[in-house]
C-alpha cells in the first residue's frame, strides 16, 4: 500500500517547484491585500488633497482632449488648404470648381466632416458635408490671416469648426472651414444618429460625468460639488466650460478597489494556470488509463469553473462576445452565459474529449477494455450505451435550440453571407460541440461492435454483430421517447443518426490498418459532413419555432389594446413639459430656444423613443403657437386650437376616432398647463395618432425609432399585415384583392383556439405564406393576420451549403493551427501526391469560378445601380410633372401640400433653390436637423456647374447610405428655377435587402457548384493517387524488412508497369536476403566460435599457470605448500566456475531446448520476479496489474528469467535506487506487459545493438541477457519493444499472445 | 339575485387576479432592491421585451434577460425603488415607477415600466423598460 501511495504521489519530484510557485503566488496575493489596505488607508487619510489633485488631473485631461479635437480639425483644414486645386481656384489660376467640389466631397466623406471654402471676398465657393451657422466675422478674420475656431449648436448636433486662412507667398486668398459634430444634443439613437458625443466619450474614459457647455457667455458652475474650467479655442477665445463633479470618496475608493481586484483576479488566474499545469504533468502521464482520464477531466472542468467564478476573461475584456444581449443560457450554471463563455466551454469540452480519445483510443478501438461475454449483459450494456448516444444527441439538439432561442442571431437570414464575428463564434461553438458528440458516439459504437464480436464461447460472424448493433440503435431510437419527456428530435431522426454512426464506424474499422485516429483529416471531413447533415435540420427547426415565437410576441404588440398603451405614452410624454429645462427656457430663453422646445421635449420623450406619429405643441396662454414639432403622418396632427388644448388639459388623455373603415384614425391627446410660481407660462400638448392602415399601432417609419428597437418591420423576413372583420378584408399592407376572404378552416381553427391565435398556411397569388391569425376581440369579429412568405427549397439548400461553408472555415482554421504547431515543433506536414493533385484540381476548377462569381456579383451590383438610377430618373420626372401641374406656387410650398404631392407620385422629394432647401415632403427630417438644408456640393457641381440633366449620387447620414436623384426644374424660358431631389431614403432598406438577396442567390448557386466540384476533385485525386499511395506504403514495408508485401492495386500504363517492376524487385530482394541471412548466420557462428574459444582460453591460462606453480612448489618442497595448495585450488575452482558460467550462458542462448509450455499467469510470474528485488529498500515498485488476466502458454522458469533480466537492467540503470513501474493489461490478442524505469536511458546510437548477442554496456556481462530475453519472447510468438529517452528512462513493452497458434512476424524495428 | 351572485363572483375573481399580479410587481421591486434578479427571474416570459437606458427595445429570452439584468445591476447599486403606479387596463397589468441607482459614486434616477402578460393561470413579465 505504501509503495502504491508513493508511486501515486511522488511528491519529491514536483513538490519543490510546485510549492515554490504556489507560495510565491500566495505571497503576492497576501501582499496585494496588504497593499490595497495601505493604499485605501492613505487615500482615506489624505482625502482632501487627493481629491483636489485627482479632480484637477481629470479636468486637465478634459481640456487637453478638447484641444486635441481642435488640432485634428485644424489638420484636416490645413490639408484642404494645401491642395493645389483649391489654391489654384482661390488664386484664380484655375476655374475647375467642379474638381474642387469633388475633391472636397471625397475628403468630407472620408473624414466625416463638413468642408467650406471661402474666396478672398468672403463668399462661399465650394462646400461638402454638413452645413451650420458661421459668424461672418470669423471668416473675415481668417481672410486676414487669423486662425479661428468656434462651437455652434444645431438642432441635433453641436459642431466644432476651425477656419484656416489660405496663404500664398505671404498674401491671403481665401479660407477653409472644417466642421465636425462633437456632441449629440439629445439621447437619440436611430438609423441616422448613432454618434457618441465628446462629453460621453470623455465620461467613459475618465469614469466621471463630464459636462461640456458651449458658448462664450457660459459661466463655471458655482456649486461646490463640481469643478469647472474654461475651454479655449485655437485662437484663445473662450468656447465654453468643462465641468466635472468633484471626486466622490466612495466612488474613488471603489475604483481603486476594483483595480486591485483585477490584479487579484489576474494573479489567481495565473495561479490556476500553474496549478493545472502541474496537475497535468503529474496525472497526465499516469500509467493507469482511468486515473489519467478522470484526473484530466477533473482538471479541465475545475479550471473552467474557476474561470467562471473569477469572471475571466470577460472581467478583462469588454467585448460583444461576452454580452448576454447577443446570447445567454443558464446551462451549467453559467458555462454558456455569453457567446464567448460558451466558446471557452466548447474548447474545454473539445480538449477533454481529445484527451479521452488520444489517451483511450487505442484501448477503446482495440477493444482492450473489459467486454462482457454473457449475451444478456451484452444487450443490457449495449442498450445503455445506445441510449447514452441518443442522450448526447439530445444534448447537442438542446445546445442548438438554446443557441437559437437564447440569442438574437439570425442563423439562416438569407441576406447574410458573411456572418458577424459573434454569429461566427456561435457557429464555431455548435460545430465544436457536435464534433465532440460525434467523436464520442463513434467511439461508443466501436465499443458496442467489439463487445458483440465475442459471444459466450465463439466469435460471432460480422453480419450478426452489425445486425445486433443496428437492432439496438433502432430499438433505443424508438424507445428513447419513453425516457425523455422532451426528446427534441424524432425517432426517425435518431435512427437515421444511429445508422450513419454505424456506417461511419464500419468505415473506420475497415480502415483500421491505416490508423484509427478519429482526428485524421479525412475522418474530420466526414464528421463535418455528418454534423452539417444532421444538425442543420435541428437548427432550422429551432429557427422556425423561434421565428414563430418571436412573431407571436411581436404580434402581441398589435393586438395589445393600444388605447391603454398609447394613453400611457401620451401621459408619460407630457412630463417632458414640466422639466426644469423647459421652465428655464420659457422664463429666460431666447425666441430661438423657445422655438426648439417642442423638438427637445419630443427627443427626450417616450413617444420619441418609441417612434410614434406624434406632435408636440406649446401654446402661450393666449393660444399663440410658441413651438411645434410633428413627425410621421401629418394630417391628424394639424388644426389644434387653444380650446382643444384647454379641453384636453381638463379631461386628461383622450381618444378620438376620426373617419371610418380603412381611413379611420385614432388620435390620443393630452395637454397640461405649464406653471411657474403661480404664473401660467404656456400649455403643452402631445398628440399621438394611429391609423387603421397601420392597424392602429401608431408607428412612424422605422428609421426614426431607437436603433435596436425590434418590431415587425425590422424582422429579417418581410411580414405583411392584414385586418379582417369576420372573414372580410378591412385593410392590408399586402396587395390583397378586396374580395379576398380568409379560408373557412382558418377562421374555424381560430375560433377553437384557446390562445386566441393560430398558424395556417395559405396561398396568395403565386406565393405560399405561413400566416398567424390573432383574435383582436373576444367575439372573434376582428382578426389580425400576419403573412410571412415561406422560404423556398433553394433557401434550405443555401442554408445547408452556408452551414457547411462555415464549418469548413472552422475546420480549415483548425487545420491551419495544427499545421503551424507542427511547423513550430520542427515536424512540418509534407504534402502527399494526393494532396498536391487535389490542390491542383481544386485550384484549376475553383479559381476561375470564383473570378466569374465575383464578376457576376459586380455586374449584378452595377445592374442594380443602373436600375435604381433609372427608377430615380423616372421619379424625378414624375415629381417635376407634378410640380409643374401644381397651379399655385404658394399651395405647393405649404406644409401639407408637398406631402400630398409625394403621396400622389409615391416618391418623397425636395426642392432646392440656389443651394438651400425650399420645399420638402418630409420637413421633419430637416426640422430635426437629421438632414442638411444645404444642397449637396457634388450635386450642385453636377447640375449647376456642369449643367447635367440628371445626377445620381450616394449620400450618407452617419453609417446609413442612400441614393439620391437630382434634376433641374426648368420652367419658362428654359431657365433653371430650382433643383428637384428624390432621395431613396425610406426605400434604402428594401434596396439593400434586394442587393443582399441577389448576392445570396449568386453565392448559393456558386457554393453548390463549388461543393460538387470539390467532391469530384477529391474523388478523382483519390482514384489517381490510390495506386501511388499503395506503392508508397509497400515501399515503406519493404524498408521495414517485409519483403512479402503485395501491392493490391490495379493500374494501367506507367503506374501498372511500376507496380509490376516493384513486385519483381521485392521477389529478387527476398531471394538475395535469404542468401545473405545464411551467410550472416555462418559468419555469426564463426564469430561465436572464436568468442567461445577466447572466453574459454581466458580462465584456462591462469589455471595452467596455477597448476604449474603448484607443481613447482611441490617439487621445491616449499614449507607453506599447504597454503599455496589451498590458494591455487581456490583459484582453479573460481576459473572452473567461470567456465561453467560461460558454458551455461552459451548453452541457454544456443540451446533453448524443449521449453515446457504451460498456462502461466503473467501477474504471478512478475510477482515472483519482483520478489527477488523487493528486499532492497532503495528500489520501489509501482505495480498496476490488470485483474482477471488471461493465462498465456509459456515456460514459467524461462519467462521469470526474462522478467528478472529486464528488471535487473532497470535497477542498474537507476544506480540501484528509485521507482520502477510494472503494469499488465489485457489486449485483444493476449497480454501486454510494461516495465518502466526512470534511469539513464539508452543513447540512440546503440539502440539497434541491444538485442545483438555479445553486446553489452557493462564491464562484467557477456552481452547475452537481452538477446536471450528476445529469443524467449519470440519463441512464445510474442514481441518486445524498447522505448527509451536518455536521462528520462526506458520502457520495455512486451506482448504475449493467448495462443501459440497466433502468427506474428517479429519486427526488426523493436527499439524506439 | 343571480345577477348579484355573478357580480360578486366576478368582483372577487378580479380582486384575486389583481392581488396575483401585484405579487409579481412586489417580487420585482424586492428583486431590484436587493439586486437579486433570480428572485423574480422565474416570472420572465419565454420571450420578453427589454429596454435598459436606451440600449434598444428588443426581445430576448428569459435566460438572456436574467444575465442582461444581472450585468446591468453589477455596475449599479439600487438606492431606492418604488412602483408609483400599478394598474391593469384591458387585461394588461403594468406598473411604472422610479428607481435610483448609484453608479461609480454618482446618483442616477431612472423610470421603470413593467408590463405583464397572462401565462397559464398566472402572470409573467412581458416587458421591462428603464428610461
Amino acid at each position: 500500500m505504501r509503495t502504491l501511495l508513493r508511486s501515486a504521489f511522488p511528491i519529491e519530484k514536483l513538490q519543490r517547484r510546485a510549492f515554490g510557485i504556489v507560495f510565491v503566488m500566495l505571497g503576492l496575493l497576501a501582499a496585494l491585500q496588504i497593499a490595497e489596505r495601505v493604499v485605501l488607508s492613505y487615500y482615506e487619510k489624505n482625502w482632501d488633497s487627493v481629491a483636489a489633485q485627482k479632480s484637477t488631473e481629470q479636468l486637465e485631461a478634459v481640456t487637453r482632449e478638447f484641444v486635441f479635437v481642435q488640432r485634428t480639425i485644424r489638420q484636416i483644414a490645413s490639408e484642404v488648404a494645401r491642395q493645389e486645386v483649391v489654391r489654384g481656384l482661390l488664386l484664380g489660376k484655375s476655374s475647375d470648381t467642379v474638381r474642387v467640389f469633388l475633391e472636397t466631397a471625397r475628403l468630407a466623406e472620408r473624414r466625416d466632416v463638413g468642408v467650406e471654402i471661402y474666396g478672398g471676398d468672403g463668399k462661399l465657393v465650394a462646400w461638402s458635408g454638413r452645413s451650420g451657422p458661421v459668424d461672418p466675422h470669423d471668416v473675415q478674420a481668417a481672410l486676414q490671416g487669423k486662425l479661428t475656431s468656434s462651437v455652434t449648436r444645431g438642432p441635433i448636433f453641436t459642431h466644432m469648426f476651425v477656419i484656416v486662412p489660405v496663404r500664398v507667398d505671404g498674401a491671403f486668398y481665401g479660407a477653409v472651414l472644417v466642421r465636425k459634430a462633437v456632441e449629440v444634443n439629445y439621447p437619440l439613437s436611430n438609423k441616422f444618429i448613432r454618434r457618441t458625443g465628446l462629453s460621453e466619450q470623455l465620461s467613459r474614459a475618465l469614469g466621471v460625468n463630464v459636462e461640456l457647455s458651449y458658448g462664450t457667455d457660459v459661466e463655471p458652475r458655482k456649486d461646490g460639488r463640481f469643478i469647472s474650467s474654461v475651454v479655449y479655442g485655437i485662437d484663445g477665445r473662450t468656447l465654453g466650460v468643462a465641468t466635472i463633479p468633484r471626486l466622490a470618496r466612495s466612488a474613488f475608493l471603489e475604483r481603486i478597489s476594483g483595480r486591485f481586484e483585477k490584479i487579484n483576479t489576474a494573479l489567481l488566474t495565473f495561479l490556476i494556470a500553474v496549478l493545472s499545469l502541474f496537475a497535468y504533468r503529474r496525472w497526465g502521464n499516469h500509467p493507469s488509463l482511468w486515473i489519467r482520464l478522470v484526473a484530466l477531466t477533473a482538471i479541465i472542468w475545475i479550471v473552467r469553473y474557476l474561470l467562471l467564478w473569477l469572471d475571466v476573461p470577460s472581467r478583462f475584456f469588454t467585448m460583444s462576445i461576452f454580452d448576454p444581449s447577443y446570447f445567454a443560457s443558464k446551462f451549467g450554471g453559467g458555462l454558456a452565459k455569453s457567446t464567448g463563455d460558451m466558446a471557452l466551454t466548447a474548447v474545454a469540452l473539445f480538449v477533454n474529449i481529445l484527451f479521452v480519445v488520444r489517451a483511450g483510443a487505442d484501448r477503446i478501438m482495440r477493444t482492450a477494455l473489459w467486454r462482457p461475454r454473457s449475451v444478456p449483459v451484452q444487450f443490457m450494456l449495449g442498450s445503455f450505451l445506445t441510449t447514452f448516444v441518443f442522450l448526447s444527441l439530445r444534448g447537442v439538439a438542446a445546445v442548438i435550440r438554446s443557441a437559437v432561442f437564447d440569442s438574437v442571431f439570425r442563423f439562416n437570414d438569407p441576406t447574410v453571407i458573411i456572418p458577424s464575428f459573434e454569429l461566427g463564434l456561435m457557429v464555431f461553438n455548435i460545430f465544436v460541440i457536435s464534433f465532440c458528440m460525434i467523436m464520442v458516439a463513434t467511439a461508443t459504437t466501436w465499443y458496442i461492435v467489439s463487445m458483440f464480436e465475442t459471444g459466450d464461447r465463439t466469435s460471432r460472424p460480422p453480419a450478426v454483430v452489425w445486425g445486433m448493433v443496428l437492432f439496438l440503435y433502432v430499438l433505443a431510437g424508438f424507445l428513447f421517447d419513453v425516457l425523455q419527456e422532451t426528446p427534441l428530435v424524432s425517432p426517425l431522426f435518431r435512427i437515421a443518426f444511429g445508422v450513419a454512426l454505424i456506417v461511419f464506424t464500419f468505415s473506420l474499422r475497415v480502415k483500421k490498418g491505416q490508423g484509427i485516429w478519429p482526428l485524421r483529416f479525412s475522418n474530420a471531413v466526414i464528421i463535418l459532413g455528418l454534423s452539417a447533415l444532421f444538425f442543420y435540420p435541428v437548427l432550422e427547426k429551432a429557427i422556425a419555432e423561434r421565428d414563430r415565437e418571436r412573431i407571436e410576441a411581436l404580434a402581441r404588440d398589435i393586438v395589445r389594446p393600444t388605447d391603454t398603451w398609447l394613453k400611457y405614452v401620451v401621459d408619460e410624454s407630457l412630463h417632458q413639459f414640466l422639466t426644469d429645462n423647459v421652465l428655464d427656457v420659457l422664463l429666460y430663453g431666447s425666441s430661438e430656444e423657445v422655438e426648439r422646445l417642442a423638438f427637445s421635449c419630443w427627443a427626450m420623450s417616450m413617444a420619441g423613443r418609441q417612434g410614434y406619429n406624434c406632435m408636440f405643441l406649446l401654446l402661450d396662454p393666449h393660444g399663440e403657437e410658441l413651438s411645434r414639432f410633428a413627425i410621421g403622418e401629418q394630417t391628424p396632427l394639424v388644426g389644434w386650437t387653444l380650446n382643444d388644448v384647454l379641453e384636453a388639459s381638463r379631461a386628461g388623455v383622450q381618444v378620438q376616432q376620426r373617419g371610418s373603415g380603412v381611413a379611420a384614425v385614432r388620435v390620443y391627446s393630452g395637454a397640461l398647463p405649464i406653471v411657474a410660481a403661480d404664473s401660467l407660462l404656456a400649455y403643452g400638448l402631445v398628440v399621438v395618432s394611429a391609423s387603421q392602415q397601420s392597424l392602429f399601432r401608431g408607428e412612424a417609419p422605422t428609421v426614426f425609432r431607437m436603433s435596436g428597437t425590434e418590431s415587425l418591420e425590422t424582422f429579417y423576413r418581410p411580414i405583411l399585415l392584414s385586418e379582417f372583420e369576420g372573414d372580410s378584408l378591412l385593410a392590408s399592407t399586402a396587395e390583397l384583392p378586396l374580395q379576398y376572404r380568409l379560408p373557412r378552416t382558418a377562421t374555424a381553427a381560430l375560433r377553437d383556439s384557446p390562445t386566441g391565435s393560430v398558424w395556417v398556411s395559405e396561398r396568395i397569388g403565386s406565393k405560399e405564406y405561413e400566416t398567424l391569425l390573432l383574435r383582436r376581440d373576444p367575439a372573434n369579429v376582428r382578426v389580425i393576420a400576419l403573412h410571412i412568405e415561406k422560404l423556398g427549397g433553394q433557401w434550405h439548400l443555401f442554408g445547408i451549403v452556408k452551414t457547411m461553408m462555415y464549418y469548413a472555415i472552422v475546420l480549415i482554421g483548425a487545420l491551419t493551427v495544427v499545421l503551424l504547431v507542427r511547423r513550430v515543433k520542427g515536424n512540418p506536414y509534407r504534402l502527399t501526391f494526393r494532396d498536391k493533385l487535389l490542390i491542383a484540381f481544386l485550384g484549376t476548377a475553383l479559381v476561375p469560378m470564383i473570378v466569374i462569381a465575383l464578376y457576376v456579383r459586380v455586374f449584378a451590383a452595377e445592374r442594380l445601380e443602373e436600375i435604381l438610377s433609372e427608377r430615380l430618373k423616372q421619379e424625378t420626372s414624375q415629381v417635376e410633372d407634378a410640380l409643374n401641374a401644381a397651379s399655385n406656387e404658394h399651395e405647393v410650398s405649404t406644409r401639407l401640400r408637398p406631402h400630398l404631392l409625394a403621396l400622389g407620385t409615391k416618391s418623397d422629394f425636395n426642392v432646392y433653390v440656389g443651394n438651400t432647401l425650399a420645399i420638402s415632403s418630409r420637413p421633419e427630417l430637416y426640422d430635426t436637423g437629421i438632414l442638411d438644408r444645404r444642397l449637396s456640393g457634388s450635386a450642385y457641381a453636377a447640375i449647376v456647374l456642369q449643367g447635367r440633366r440628371f445626377h445620381v449620387e450616394t449620400e450618407s447620414i452617419g453609417l446609413y447610405r442612400y441614393a439620391v436623384g437630382y434634376k433641374p426644374l426648368v420652367r419658362e424660358g428654359n431657365a433653371m428655377q430650382s433643383i428637384i431631389a428624390v432621395p431613396a431614403l425610406y426605400r434604402q432598406e428594401e434596396i439593400d435587402k434586394e442587393v443582399a438577396r441577389t448576392n445570396a442567390i449568386v453565392f448559393g448557386v456558386y457554393a453548390v457548384i463549388a461543393l460538387i466540384v470539390s467532391l469530384v476533385a477529391t474523388a478523382m485525386a483519390n482514384r489517381i493517387a490510390a495506386p501511388i499511395h499503395k506503392l508508397t506504403e509497400a515501399t515503406k514495408q519493404v524498408a521495414r524488412g517485409d519483403l512479402h508485401v503485395k501491392v493490391h492495386a490495379t493500374a494501367d500504363g506507367e503506374i501498372g508497369e511500376l507496380i509490376r517492376s516493384f513486385e519483381a524487385m521485392t521477389r529478387d530482394l527476398e531471394r538475395s536476403r535469404e542468401h545473405l541471412v545464411r551467410y550472416e548466420r555462418k559468419l555469426a557462428w564463426q564469430e561465436m566460435a572464436k568468442q567461445v574459444a577466447h572466453e574459454i582460453k581466458n580462465p584456462l591460462t591462469p589455471m595452467k599457470l596455477a597448476i604449474q606453480h603448484l607443481q613447482q612448489t611441490y617439487r621445491d618442497k616449499v614449507e607453506n605448500f599447504d597454503q599455496v595448495f589451498a590458494e591455487v585450488s581456490q583459484m582453479i575452482i573460481r576459473q572452473v566456475d567461470a567456465l561453467g558460467r560461460i558454458a551455461s550462458e552459451f548453452s541457454r542462448f544456443g540451446r533453448m531446448p524443449h521449453a515446457h509450455l504451460e498456462p502461466c499467469n503473467v501477474n504471478d510470474v512478475l510477482h515472483e520476479a519482483l520478489h527477488l528485488f523487493e528486499q532492497d529498500q532503495r528500489v520501489t515498485f509501482g505495480k498496476h496489474f490488470a485483474p482477471q488476466l488471461p493465462d498465456i502458454p509459456a515456460d514459467r522458469e524461462e519467462l521469470r528469467r526474462a522478467f528478472i533480466n529486464i528488471i535487473r537492467n532497470g535497477v542498474q540503470a537507476m544506480n540501484n535506487q528509485g521507482t520502477i513501474l510494472v503494469s499488465t493489461v489485457s489486449i485483444p490478442d493476449g497480454v501486454e506487459v510494461r516495465i518502466q524505469d526512470f534511469g539513464c536511458g539508452i543513447p540512440d546510437d546503440i539502440k539497434h545493438k541491444l538485442f545483438q548477442p555479445n553486446f553489452s554496456t557493462k564491464t562484467d556481462g557477456m552481452g547475452l541477457g537481452l538477446a536471450i530475453v528476445k529469443k524467449t519472447i519470440e519463441d512464445l510468438h510474442g514481441t518486445i519493444v524498447i522505448e527509451s529517452t536518455v536521462n528520462k528512462g526506458t520502457t520495455v513493452i512486451m506482448h504475449f499472445p493467448h495462443s501459440t497458434d497466433f502468427v506474428h512476424e517479429p519486427t526488426s524495428d523493436s527499439v524506439r | 339575485m343571480g345577477f348579484l351572485i355573478l357580480a360578486t363572483v366576478c368582483s372577487l375573481h378580479a380582486q384575486e387576479q389583481a392581488r396575483d399580479f401585484r405579487i409579481v410587481f412586489d417580487e420585482i421591486q424586492h428583486g431590484f432592491e436587493t439586486g437579486n434578479i433570480s428572485s423574480f427571474s422565474s416570472r420572465f416570459a419565454q420571450q420578453l421585451r427589454i429596454d435598459l437606458k436606451g440600449e434598444g427595445n428588443r426581445y430576448c429570452s428569459a435566460n438572456q434577460a436574467f444575465y442582461i439584468l444581472e450585468n446591468f445591476l453589477k455596475t449599479r447599486k439600487v438606492l431606492s425603488f418604488e412602483f408609483t403606479n400599478v394598474g391593469a387596463n384591458d387585461d394588461v397589468p403594468f406598473a411604472s415607477g422610479v428607481v435610483v441607482f448609484s453608479q461609480k459614486g454618482a446618483k442616477e434616477t431612472s423610470h421603470i415600466y413593467v408590463s405583464l402578460m397572462p401565462f397559464g393561470k398566472g402572470w409573467v413579465i412581458a416587458e421591462i423598460t428603464l428610461y
